[in-house]
Formats: structure tokens, C-alpha cells, sequence
């Protein structure tokens, strides 16, 4: 495979006509066939067919399509990368992640994009996910750590990172932590200590007790990670939280025995778009990054 | 034993199974039906600069590691290849006698995650792996093609998922390629072959590179 077939077929696909992809590309109308030809032959099929004046991909073509746009999108920007970082050409990097992980899941990816990249910025914005996803959506956002969503959009890149379970953060000397898992029905007689009911986490928690025959009572709610962790800690009651979330001191945390109690964390972009080089060098430390060691408790 | 030696055996081994041989010889008519690879970098051609990440978590620029000196570039498609983990091994076994002759050695793969970190850490090498995230690289060097169904469906039989080892659905692999570049970031020795089974010998490799360093290339 070839850059140049792949912006051929890149042309042609958004143009769905020869002679116009071939202006596009700055060649002959049978350069550009023949180059067509070739990379049809590479990837296994036609990835066109002209039925009379009407130029359509094939299934073939709709599948490979945002692979090469891929490919072809960080081949293009590798070679400025380099420059691009040294001009500090990059906007500051918008990221986010959801309120209930840790925000130090990021921290290796934006260390060493701060090693490379002089004058490197980013803002992290901590919010529930579904928050996440419509400020992606919007533009507002150029990345973020999310709990897969339940009907993710079309236009959503979306790459797992690891598995998340349920646990109870317990006070230290608390009876549960003798326990090595919890069941569901022992948080029934528990002191529960719960977030806003329009959390995210809290309805996605509910939706798992609902499954389980359970109905949680909460005792007191608070907002936020923090405000959770304090009060377990002050000793006020146990709280379910994310495996992957922020410790806190003087609080022990317990996975939930039932194993539907467990959610997938994914990498997100959107799709199509444009991403500058910090995005783009972001994107590919998160993906290359052996984040098995997150996935067991 | 040279890396050659070691590959035919390999290759003796696996004459015995039927549907690989014709997976592998299907694969091989297509890509020189597709003329994959008659394209890659040559001698004289100016290698491209990249960032990847590497097994490490950092992000390594080809234009720093070039500032020091020659660059040694081998391209392998993953540690599920036996004739990949021959050929690293013995890269591996040849590094103090490439570094001696002034080159650094850099290996590019598409496999991300702990298919990576384990390639390091079980084969034992010290030198850069970098993750080839989406091809980009392999497809500025010329040297990458989608993998045939037919052949996906093989590996798949033995449990190689390339899908789950490149966090994509696009089956692109390189062809297994070693690239020389000299400081000016030109291409000064070329190997390139759509038989994946043949690989630069570690020894030609040496040479090139001192024949770089001495100045009579």
C-alpha cells in the first residue's frame, strides 16, 4: 500500500467521481484509476463500483474507508509533527475524564507528552460521562476517559482500555473488609453514602441493583469523590465506588462479588475530525500503553 | 548458527502444515500481484521523521535518535510471528557488534498494549520497540499491505488477534523490512522482502554499518 493510493481512494471517496478526485490529486485520470486498481488488488476487492453515471463505494470500500483516513491522517501529520512541536504550534490539549477514575491514569501519557513537547498544555475537565460525551460531541473537548457509553454515537472513535469493577469503600475497621468480595445483599443493612441521584455513576449503579433484586436505601448523599471518601473515612457509612477511582486515606476498598458489577474504560475522539499533534501523540500513548496492571484487583 | 539457518528450520517445521503453507503461498502470489513493497524506501530516499510511542510509555523522534547517529529501522509484524521472534532475538544477540559499528537499532511493530510490553520483557531486549499505532509509519516506508482474509482467518484459528493486539479493525501489517539511515536521515541499505519468512541477516547489517562509519559506502 502506498500514501498516495490511499489519497487517491481518499479523493475519490469524498468525491465519488474520477475525474474530479484526479483533478484533486493533481493527476491523470488513469494514474489515478490504475493507482485505484492496485490498492483494489492489495485490500482484497473492488472498492468502487460505477453503475452508469453513479460512482458508490463498495461494502469493501465503507469498511476500509476509516482505516485509511487513519493511516492516512497520522502519516500526514507525522512528518510535521516534529515541527509542530517545536514551534509550539499546538493548542492546548482539551481532555477529560470521568469523575469517578483517577485522574493519575493520565498521568503517564501527559509526562511524556510534556517531555517532548516544549511548552506543552492541557486542561483537564473531571465530569460524568454522558457530560463528557455531549461537550466531545460539541467541540469542547478533544479527548476523554469515559465509561463506554451505552448508545455511543456514530461519530465517536472509541478504543477500550480496561475493565472497571464495582467496590465498597469500607472505614478501615470496618467488618466487611474481612471479606475479600462483597455481595450485593450485605450492603442492605449498611449505612450507604451516595452521590447526586442525576450522577451518572449512581444511576448506572441503580440499574445494576435493579438486576440484582436489590434496592439500595441511601442514608446520606454527598457530592462528589471526595466528599464520599471523607465521610467513609469519618466513619458515616460504606459507599460504592469505581476500582480504578482516587484511594482515600483511612478507607479500604472491596469489589462486589455479582460479575456483572463491572464497566469497560475507553479512550474517545471524535471521529473525522482533524486532530492536531498533541491529540494525535496522546491518542497513540494511550492506545500503545500495556494497562493490563489496571485490571486486576 | 546464522539468523538464516534458524529461519529454515522454522521453515522445515512448518512445511508439515497444510493450511498454513496455503494461506502462505496465497499470501504471497497477492502481495506480488499487488506489487506491495516495489514502492518502499530505497537507497538514496529520505527517510520521513515520525514520533511513536515506545514500550515504555515515551515518545520517541526519529530526528533525535538520527542527531546521534545511523539508525538501524526493522520493521516486524508481532511477537505471535515465530520467524519475528527469531530474527529480534538475534538482533538482540548482534546489538553489541551493530552499536560497536555506530548504529542504534529501533523496531516497529503494529502490536500495542501488552502485546508490546511483552515482546520486550520475555524476548529479553534491550533495545527500542516502538508501536506503530494505525500504520502511518509503515505506510511512509512503503512496506505495509492488509492482511488477506484468508490469512487473518488462519491466524485466527491459532488465536492471534490482530484486532485486539492493534486496536483496530484494519488488518494492516508491515512487510518485515530493515532499513539503514545515516544521520542525514537517507536510506543507505534496504531490505525488503513480501516473504516473511526471509529477514536481513544480522551480519550484513553490521557490515553496511561500518562500511557507513569507515565512509567507503
Amino acid at each position: 500500500m502506498e500514501l498516495f493510493q490511499v489519497r487517491y481512494f481518499l479523493a475519490l471517496a469524498r468525491t465519488l467521481n474520477f475525474t474530479r478526485a484526479a483533478e484533486a490529486c493533481n493527476v491523470s485520470q488513469p494514474a489515478l484509476t490504475r493507482a485505484i486498481q492496485r490498492l483494489e488488488e492489495e485490500l482484497g476487492g473492488p472498492l468502487l463500483h460505477r453503475e452508469r453515471n453513479l460512482t458508490q463505494l463498495t461494502a469493501l470500500g465503507r469498511a476500509m474507508l476509516p482505516h485509511l483516513e487513519a493511516a492516512h491522517a497520522a502519516a500526514e501529520s507525522a512528518t510535521s509533527q516534529a515541527a509542530a512541536f517545536r514551534r509550539r504550534d499546538s493548542e492546548p490539549l482539551r481532555l477529560g475524564i470521568d469523575a469517578t477514575l483517577s485522574a493519575r491514569i493520565l498521568g503517564p501519557a501527559l509526562r511524556a507528552l510534556q517531555e517532548r513537547i516544549p511548552g506543552f498544555e492541557f486542561g483537564l475537565a473531571e465530569a460524568g460521562s454522558s457530560d463528557l460525551l455531549e461537550r466531545m460531541m460539541g467541540g469542547g473537548l478533544d479527548s476523554a476517559i469515559l465509561v463506554e457509553p451505552a448508545k455511543p454515537p456514530e461519530r465517536l472513535d472509541r478504543w477500550r482500555l480496561f475493565g472497571d469493577r464495582y467496590v465498597v469503600l469500607c472505614p478501615e475497621d470496618h467488618p466487611l473488609t474481612a471479606l475479600d468480595e462483597i455481595p450485593t445483599a450485605a450492603l442492605a443493612t449498611e449505612s450507604l453514602l451516595m452521590r447526586e441521584q442525576s450522577s451518572d455513576f449512581e444511576q448506572a449503579a441503580e440499574r445494576l441493583f435493579t438486576a440484582a433484586g436489590f434496592a439500595p436505601k441511601p442514608r446520606h448523599r454527598c457530592s462528589g469523590e471526595d466528599q464520599i471518601r471523607q465521610m467513609v473515612a469519618a466513619g458515616l457509612g460504606i459507599a460504592l465506588s469505581a476500582e480504578h477511582g482516587d484511594p482515600g486515606a483511612g478507607i479500604v476498598a472491596r469489589p462486589l462479588a455479582d460479575p456483572a458489577a463491572r464497566r469497560d474504560i475507553v479512550l474517545a475522539a471524535v471521529a473525522g475530525r482533524q486532530h492536531g499533534p498533541a491529540l494525535a501523540a496522546f491518542l497513540k500513548l494511550m492506545r500503545a500503553r500495556d494497562w493490563r496492571g489496571q485490571e486486576n484487583l | 548458527m546464522s539468523l538464516e539457518d534458524e529461519l529454515n528450520q522454522l521453515r522445515i517445521e512448518h512445511q508439515t502444515d497444510e493450511k498454513l503453507q496455503v494461506a502462505y503461498r496465497d499470501l504471497l502470489s497477492r502481495l506480488d500481484r499487488a506489487e506491495t513493497g516495489q514502492r518502499a524506501l530505497k537507497l538514496g530516499d529520505a527517510m520521513p521523521s515520525f514520533i511513536l510511542p515506545d514500550a515504555e510509555g515515551r515518545l520517541v523522534a526519529s530526528d533525535e535518535l538520527l542527531a546521534k547517529g545511523p539508525l538501524v529501522v526493522n520493521f516486524f509484524r508481532g511477537n505471535w510471528c515465530p520467524y519475528c521472534l527469531k530474527t529480534l532475538k538475534a538482533l538482540e544477540a548482534s546489538l553489541s557488534e551493530i552499536q560497536a559499528a555506530g548504529g542504534r537499532l529501533l523496531a516497529i511493530t503494529p502490536d500495542t498494549g501488552r502485546h508490546l510490553t511483552d515482546t520486550k520483557r520475555v524476548q529479553r531486549l534491550s533495545y527500542e520497540i516502538l508501536s506503530d499505532v494505525d500504520g502511518a509509519v509503515g505506510l511512509l516506508f512503503g512496506v505495509l499491505f492488509r492482511a488477506p482474509a484468508a490469512y487473518r482467518q488462519v491466524l485466527a484459528g491459532y488465536g492471534i488477534d490482530l484486532a485486539e493486539r492493534h486496536g483496530n479493525e484494519s488488518g494492516f501489517i508491515p512487510l518485515p523490512a530493515t532499513f539503514i539511515v545515516d544521520r542525514g536521515g537517507i536510506v543507505r541499505y534496504a531490505f525488503v522482502d513480501i516473504d516473511f519468512t526471509r529477514r536481513a541477516e544480522p551480519a550484513e547489517i553490521v557490515a553496511a554499518l561500518a562500511k557507513l562509519r569507515d565512509g567507503s559506502s
